[in-house]
């Protein structure tokens, strides 16, 4: 299972789609077809994980709505 | 056809290849799975993605502190989950490169600020296909501590490597010829580096297992 997602992130870094769509969807089908799981469950699986990707960019888009502040540090962190 | 139509025409492939999958399915019982989802998992979930912002954040940190730009950890998670917010609305998560352009603000080179973004997405990448072709490898009872001994042997060895290569990726990225800076070397602190790069994965694991959990599958383990 790790190795197949493993892939499945691989394959949802390409830039030929956003969110992973699809690339991540075919990685897993490719990588998890033989282990019993039907394909369905596979791209339920796949769908599911979206919901990481959209949790975390939700972080990241509460923090975008405050004003960044500069940060620096006086000496080495 | 002009090149931005062409790129938003490669950027639809992911889209498409999803609906040629979705006419080969039952798409009934991929509903009927959907609307079976337990809840408790995917809110348990927030913990280890939460901790793996921080994780990132804080590697952020130190690649930015080898810039000679040092920073607060808490300004630097701040700037990266921005950067993911940034990524997911971008293909091939390009939003990301934010974090360079804040970066540049502060007086780092902006061609290096994007080659330590693509340095940061490099060790991702590298630590996950070690990870997969680890697993992939007949393994004995320590083969957790090889992977992560063999995974800090990569993150460092990989950063000393980096500062010749990033100009190459930079340039890669700027799409044109241009001075580019080889950005500081960050391997002082190769091994923290290392030890949140690996801290990342196993968080991120702990989000597949919450996933697995919430759609009902645990795969026994093969034999």
């Amino acid at each position: 299972m790790i190795p197949a997602v493993a892939g499945a992130a691989i394959a949802a870094m390409l830039p030929v789609s956003f969110m992973g769509l699809g690339t991540r969807e075919a990685a897993l089908l490719a990588f998890l077809v033989g282990t019993g799981l039907p394909r369905e469950g596979i791209v339920f699986f796949s769908l599911l994980y979206l919901y990481i990707y959209l949790v975390g960019a939700g972080i990241g888009w509460l923090l975008s709505l405050a004003p960044l502040r500069d940060g620096l540090t006086t000496a080495a962190d | 056809m002009n090149r931005a139509r062409a790129r938003l025409l490669v950027r639809l492939l992911g889209p498409l290849l999803l609906l040629a999958i979705l006419t080969r399915i039952d798409v009934p019982r991929l509903y009927a799975e959907l609307r079976h989802v337990r809840v408790f998992p995917l809110l348990w979930i927030v913990i280890p993605l939460v901790l793996s912002l921080l994780v990132k954040g804080r590697r952020w940190n130190r690649l930015v502190a080898g810039q000679g730009r040092p920073e607060s950890t808490l300004h630097s998670t701040n700037v990266y989950a921005v950067g993911v917010f940034y990524g997911m609305l971008t293909p091939g998560r390009v939003g990301e490169v934010w974090k360079a352009i804040v970066l540049s603000r502060r007086g780092v080179p902006l061609s290096s600020a994007l080659a330590l973004c693509v340095l940061d997405r490099l060790l991702d990448l590298g630590c996950m296909a070690l990870l997969a072709l680890g697993l992939l490898l007949p393994h004995g009872t320590a083969w957790i501590l090889g992977l992560w001994l063999a995974g800090a042997a990569f993150v460092i060895l990989f950063l000393h490597a980096w500062q010749r290569s990033a100009p190459f990726f930079a340039r890669l990225l700027l799409r044109r010829d241009t001075a580019v800076q080889r950005p500081g070397l960050p391997a002082r602190h190769a091994p923290e580096i290392a030890l949140w790069s690996l801290v990342f994965w196993i968080l991120y694991f702990w989000q597949i297992g919450g996933l697995l959990l919430a759609a009902g599958y645990w795969l026994p383990p093969a034999t």
